[in-house]
């Protein structure tokens, strides 16, 4: 079953001078798919990623999750749907500073008025799976990057979200914590089977991935999946993207293992 | 962490970013609340529709208005630097009705502990204000009582105002847009353009505003100036186009030409590349730019501060000065010729002065009043008795010939423009029968203030000549050195003597009116130093709140400058630099703006106030000196923290 599906997608920017960041992309996701968006620098990738996250709605085209276009739903019951049916990570984690780091996990139950006892015991549920336990009172300022990172997880997935939407998640981390992140992607959608959606520039992060799509200048390019050596995928990955072309620093964040 | 704790926790883990905010709102609470408890004293009540339920009143109205704006403008500034944790908020599922009720819960979790805390402190104080206010109104003492009425009107009113702030928050967040909101407040630095027209337009407002406030001094240097100022004088609503030209005058100032002046700095290249200058003159152009409201805003809070503080020390201080100059004598009694009681009464006011110990000068004066045939009234004076008194008042004695005449002016502050009497070239008696030739204008009211209008003085000689007499006034005067223990004595007479009698004689003293003036100006005083402290208060916490706000941009930029190799010292330089520029354009800009406005109220005073200004302006120098340091010194350390050193 299809949880995602984009329908002839365009996004135009800017009244005097239109500036089309994504042209007729068509896309769909089945439940649990792990998918990774790749593209150069201005090639859309954010832009695309906005869209799905409901966050800035499409010039033209549908998006479906689930079967529903949240694009019409008024806004508070789009609030409400962002609520319980996505998760967000993003590249600069995107914590509230004056919540503690457990205070930040369970945020997305707070807004939806749940029980404090509930809220305890999914907060304790998943900060034992992200190996957070022991700084859940903590602040963020007192934390890593890699352990902010875990924490912006963790609020995304508190909720058993449909879609997990990550923008970059690895983009502020060095490699040993990007590459703990990555294994916790993969493990979060192994388990219980969330489908996820990622934007990197990181072959390396991609490569965990079971599927990437690449995007040029808002043009659907490419899509490659996995077998079942993550080597060669990553090495598949290197390939489409030097193919790509784009700017010879996009290739920059590559790290061996 | 349910959604009220989750409120809870914004207020209580940000409170170095709503200290300067809280304390202002508390202090203004507290002060609101103090003059409530005055106003509804049950002496005060008693006492309905007096003067000082309206100036407490008045005052009170001032403190709300002034309230509203102040909640208003920080609550905007707190959510604009909020936009991007709204933002995330929002894409984690945060509906706006959510948005709105944590604003709203954040507002009144600080504006309630403000109110509770202001009214503590105000009930801890109010014996102390009511002790003030009766001192003040010489009312003996005004009990302590519990003031339910003051603690329910000022919890009504300021939960109105929060409440009402937290209404127009949908207003102040414009969150249709997430992707906007989560950019936040970091704009890209635009080219910064100003305009040389604004710029000129911002010194031609100035100017024409404090053209205007000085204009009333003009008289008399030329005679296109005295057109000018009777015209300004003359112009309907002048108060208002001069408050308007300044007001927009300053905000051009800051928006405009602050910008332009940095732009010349700029142009001299050997000036602006010469080591740190550089740095802080580029810098400076974006903060003012990025903080011209804020600029304007403490400029024009501290302008109505000074203001009101000065004015209302300048009145208090001259009081007695004002008096000594409205009534040279401290008690004078004045006669027709048809009252049969003078020497008794003239024998009462004596014996009572002598039996309360006081020492005195009396003179006497007789004063003849004429109509001449196009009714204009003429008080004749003769040398003799005009010399007696001028010696008393320390004036140069006349000496005049059979035709002259000096005149004497009927106000204190005499103005030959608009009193016509006092430019007569001649003077005729008696129906043109003694013709006098002016020679000069006495140097002050010799009776008091408002007797004897159109007052000439002429030779001995010629005043036994008149013959046209259609009043003799026998007037008394008296000089009593310890005037300002008269008033037990004063009350005493009043009991025999009355205020006088129509066509008989009437008195007055000097000590009345003073006390009048004094007690008025004290409670102006009173109300006057707790507005402008509100004021002053809410000025700085403006300064705070941006200084406060603008502190993580400065981190990312000095890391970066440090690496490069910027020194600590030359960081502090920089950093002095430009925060100075943020605390004392303002203060100089306001302190300006308060002179000029001093002049305004100078025309009605007639002594001085130039002391008293310079005093007011002294002391805020010094408070925003100490708060400078302060705040420097916490600025650079935190700084200093991340320095590569």
């Amino acid at each position: 079953m299809e949880i995602l599906k984009l329908n002839h997608i365009t996004k135009v920017y800017g009244d005097k001078v239109p500036h089309s960041a994504l042209k007729d992309i068509n896309l769909g996701i089945e439940q649990g798919e792990f998918v990774g968006v790749m593209g150069p620098s201005g090639s859309g990738k954010t832009t695309l990623l906005n869209v799905i996250s409901t966050i800035d709605p499409p010039t033209s085209g549908e998006v479906l999750i689930n079967g529903e276009n949240p694009y019409q739903l008024d806004r508070a019951k789009l609030a409400l749907f962002r609520r319980r049916k996505l998760g967000f990570v993003f590249q600069d984690f995107n914590l509230i500073d004056t919540l503690t780091i457990g205070e930040n996990i369970v945020l997305p139950l707070t807004l939806d008025g749940q029980k404090v006892s509930f809220m305890d015991k999914k907060l304790k549920e998943v900060a034992a799976r992200l190996n957070i336990e022991d700084i859940l009172t903590k602040r963020t300022y007192e934390v890593s990057g890699g352990q902010a990172q875990r924490t912006a997880i963790a609020r995304a997935i508190i909720h058993s979200p449909l879609l997990l939407l990550a923008d970059e998640p690895t983009g502020n981390l060095d490699s040993k914590a990007a590459k703990d992140v990555m294994e916790l992607f993969e493990s979060i959608n192994r388990d219980t089977g969330v489908t996820t959606v990622m934007v990197t520039h990181d072959p390396l992060s991609a490569s965990y991935c079971h599927r990437v799509i690449f995007i040029k200048d808002g043009r659907f390019f490419n899509e490659i999946h996995r077998g079942n050596s993550r080597q060669k995928f990553y090495q598949k990955i290197i390939d489409v993207l030097s193919l790509l072309g784009g700017e010879a620093d996009d290739l920059s964040s590559i790290r061996f293992k | 962490m349910t959604f009220l704790q989750f409120a809870l926790n914004n207020v209580k883990r940000n409170t170095r970013v709503y200290l300067a905010y809280f304390l202002s709102s508390v202090f203004t609470i507290m002060v609101f609340f103090s003059f409530a408890v005055n106003l509804f004293h049950p002496v005060i009540v008693g006492k309905r529709g007096g003067a000082i339920e309206q100036i407490l009143g008045q005052t009170e109205v001032a403190i709300l208005v002034f309230s509203f704006f102040f909640v208003l403008i920080s609550v905007n500034a707190f959510l604009k630097v909020r936009s991007k944790e709204f933002g995330i908020l929002m894409i984690l599922g945060m509906s706006n009705k959510q948005l709105r009720r944590l604003v709203f819960l954040e507002n009144m979790v600080i504006g309630c502990l403000a109110i509770i805390v202001g009214i503590t402190i105000g009930l801890v104080f109010s014996k102390l204000f009511l002790m003030l206010l009766s001192s003040i109104l010489s009312y003996g003492s005004l009990s302590f009582y519990f003031p339910y009425k003051a603690i329910l009107l000022t919890t009504g009113f300021f939960i109105l105002i929060f409440l009402g702030i937290s209404a127009l928050t949908p207003l102040l967040i414009r969150a249709s847009n997430i992707v906007t909101l989560l950019k936040g407040t970091k704009k890209a630095n635009r080219e910064i353009k100003f305009s040389i027209m604004q710029s000129m337009t911002a010194v031609l407002l100035l100017g024409t505003g404090y053209f205007m406030a000085v204009s009333p001094q003009l008289y008399d240097i030329n005679p296109l100036l005295d057109k000018i100022a009777l015209f300004i004088e003359n112009l309907p609503y002048a108060e208002i186009f001069l408050t308007a030209s300044v007001v927009i005058g300053t905000y051009l100032f800051f928006s405009q030409l602050s910008i332009f002046v940095l732009h010349r700095l700029k142009r001299n290249r050997s000036f602006y590349f010469y080591k740190t200058n550089m740095l802080w003159i580029s810098d400076l152009n974006y903060r003012i730019r990025d903080n011209t409201r804020m600029l304007f805003l403490v400029t024009i809070f501290s302008t109505v501060a000074f203001t009101a503080i000065t004015g209302v020390y300048a009145l208090y201080s001259v009081v007695k000065d004002e008096a000594l100059k409205e009534n040279p004598f401290a008690l004078t009694y004045t006669s027709y010729s048809g009252n049969e009681n003078e020497q008794q009464h003239i024998k009462t006011i004596d014996e009572m002065l002598e039996s309360h110990g006081f020492h005195y000068e009396k003179y006497q004066s007789k004063v003849i009043k004429q109509v001449s045939k196009d009714s204009q009234v003429i008080h004749v004076i003769k040398q003799s008795d005009y010399n007696k008194r001028a010696s008393a008042l320390g004036l140069e004695r006349v000496v005049l010939d059979k035709g002259q005449a000096l005149l004497v002016p009927v106000y204190v502050r005499f103005d030959p423009k608009r009193d016509k009497t006092l430019s007569q070239k001649n003077i005729a008696l008696d129906n043109g029968e003694i013709n006098l030739e002016v020679v000069g204008v006495a140097p002050k009211v010799i009776f008091y203030s408002g007797l004897f209008r159109n007052l000439v003085v002429v030779n001995d000689e010629t005043f036994n000549k008149i013959t046209d007499i259609q009043e003799k006034y026998h007037s008394y005067s008296y000089d009593i050195p310890d005037w300002l223990n008269t008033i037990e004595v004063t009350e005493k007479l009043r009991d025999e003597l009355g205020v006088g009698e129509y066509g008989q004689y009437f008195w007055s003293t000097r000590i009345e009116g003073y006390q009048i003036e004094n007690q008025n100006k004290k409670l102006f005083l009173y109300v006057g130093f707790f507005l402008g402290a509100i004021f002053f208060l809410g000025a700085s916490s403006f300064l705070y709140f941006r200084l406060y706000t603008d502190l993580n941009e400065e981190k990312r930029k000095y890391i970066g400058l440090s690496k490069l190799g910027l020194s600590f010292n030359e960081m502090k330089k920089v950093a002095s630099i430009q925060i100075a520029v943020l605390f004392f354009v303002p203060y100089i800009l306001a302190s300006i703006h308060t002179y000029f406005a001093i002049n305004v109220l100078q025309t009605v005073l007639y002594s001085s106030v130039f002391n008293q200004f310079l005093t007011v302006i002294g002391v805020f120098l010094i408070l925003n000196i100490i708060y400078y340091v302060y705040v420097r010194s916490r600025y650079i350390s935190y700084l200093k923290q991340f320095m590569v050193q």
